[in-house]
């Protein structure tokens, strides 16, 4: 089993996290690929869609830092991204990772869970589950839920996997060891 | 009343969120007074010289597609910076009226998938002080650009142009207008015809770039893996 994190370094509740997470899945996976977002404000994908219909499955976008959460992640089981909530959605600079996901998507639709996804482009799409903290609201913390639910449910086979929050008023510390264990209890499932 | 609309698009003037705000503001009228910024312009060249005319608007009108379940990174960028403007000294939230509107477009068929991006509209308005007065989510997207010589009361158009228009009457209805709730729409067309429309666009595309229709299928990094 392979697993992908992608977490932001420069924030100390997502390095502590991450320690957790990585220790979780070394235990139980055969690869762990890490790609930490701090290194930079990465170019944003501009939604020129030429990794549909020019080159197929590349990111036309001069060599970078973000082209990495495509190439690195796109073979991967589960992709784990580990972000601060700004208003319910990730952090400008774990998204900025995130929207470069086109170049492993298909352009073609297909229906499931009553919804339209795009095609998978490989044999399968890693199933991405979010690790939220920082949010100052419940509002805030029940639209992680539905983006992090959302993310996940791209993949046909995602319902049974679940997110993980660090909610308003709870202790990083006591948290962060739970974040090892669910990582854990979604691996084995 | 002084309108401030955000082009939340990276293809800039030539997209489906600048033809919303065209859409909204061709049912406001020539009385309305907009302003523009584009979020990506403001991304590859940051100018917070337009933040005191955009806080001295009424309405503030974010129109976007929707990227990867969510709002484009370089959008919530330009947010932020506005939010940062809001929150510095000698602005009191409390006393700001500003009433902030949105609509967010996908490619998918169901208007319902934008939901969480307008959700995260609602909580930068919240926490930035300002009066989230509901939105329009549209699924079938990619049709409000390529159908926007067809008239709007058309069929295929009008669940779509009726939101905008509904949209674009709570802004006008003054101080205290506002949707009653979200709206979630798509063009009048089946989803299959709307799958199949929508592939036979990306192979004319391909096509046009010089591709064989099997080459969209090409899966670069798995042959990258087993060379």
């Amino acid at each position: 089993m392979k697993i992908g994190i992608l977490y932001d370094s420069t924030e100390s509740e997502s390095r502590a996290l991450y320690e957790a997470l990585r220790a979780a899945a070394a235990r139980s996976c055969d690869r762990v690929v890490t790609i930490d977002s701090a290194p930079g404000i990465a170019p944003p994908c501009i939604n020129c869609f030429q990794c549909w219909i020019k080159n197929p499955g590349e990111c036309v976008l001069p060599h970078d830092p973000a082209i990495e959460f495509a190439n690195q992640f796109w073979d991967a089981d589960i992709v784990v991204i580990v972000s601060r909530i700004l208003w319910g959605g990730y952090s400008m600079r774990v998204k900025l990772y995130l929207d470069r996901i086109l170049p492993i998507l298909h352009p073609y639709f297909v229906k499931h869970n009553g919804e339209m996804h795009h095609r998978l482009r490989y044999k399968s799409l890693p199933v991405f589950l979010g690790v939220g903290y920082g949010a100052r609201t419940a509002g805030e913390e029940a639209t992680f839920r539905a983006i992090a639910a959302a993310n996940r449910d791209q993949n046909p086979k995602g319902r049974k996997y679940s997110h993980f929050l660090v909610g308003i008023g709870e202790a990083l510390a006591e948290r962060t060891s739970a974040c090892g264990e669910w990582l854990a209890k979604e691996v084995s499932k | 009343m002084r309108i401030y609309a955000i082009n939340g698009s990276a293809k800039g003037e030539d997209s489906n969120s600048r033809e919303m705000i065209s859409i909204v503001q061709g049912y406001l009228g020539p009385g309305a007074e907009i302003g523009m910024v584009s979020q990506i312009r403001q991304y590859r060249k940051p100018d917070d010289s337009i933040f005191p005319a955009m806080a001295a608007s009424d309405v503030l009108l974010v129109s976007s597609s929707l990227y990867v379940d969510a709002l484009p990174a370089t959008l919530l960028a330009f947010l932020e910076r506005y939010s940062a403007y809001l929150a510095g000294p000698g602005k009191d939230v409390r006393a700001r009226t500003q009433r902030v509107f949105a609509c967010v477009n996908c490619g998918f068929f169901e208007g319902e998938q934008n939901a969480s991006a307008l959700e995260i509209i609602a909580n930068f308005s919240a926490a930035s002080g300002l009066r989230w007065s509901g939105g329009v989510g549209i699924g079938t997207g990619e049709m409000i650009g390529s159908l926007k010589d067809v008239p709007l009361d058309s069929s295929i158009r009008k669940p779509v142009t009726r939101a905008l228009r509904a949209l674009a009457e709570a802004i006008a209805a003054g101080p205290d207008g506002r949707l009653g709730e979200n709206l979630f729409v798509h063009h009048w067309l089946p989803f299959i015809l709307y799958k199949l429309a929508g592939e036979a666009g990306w192979r004319k595309q391909a096509k046009q770039n010089g591709l064989k229709r099997r080459e969209i299928f090409l899966k670069p990094l798995e042959s990258a893996n087993t060379r």
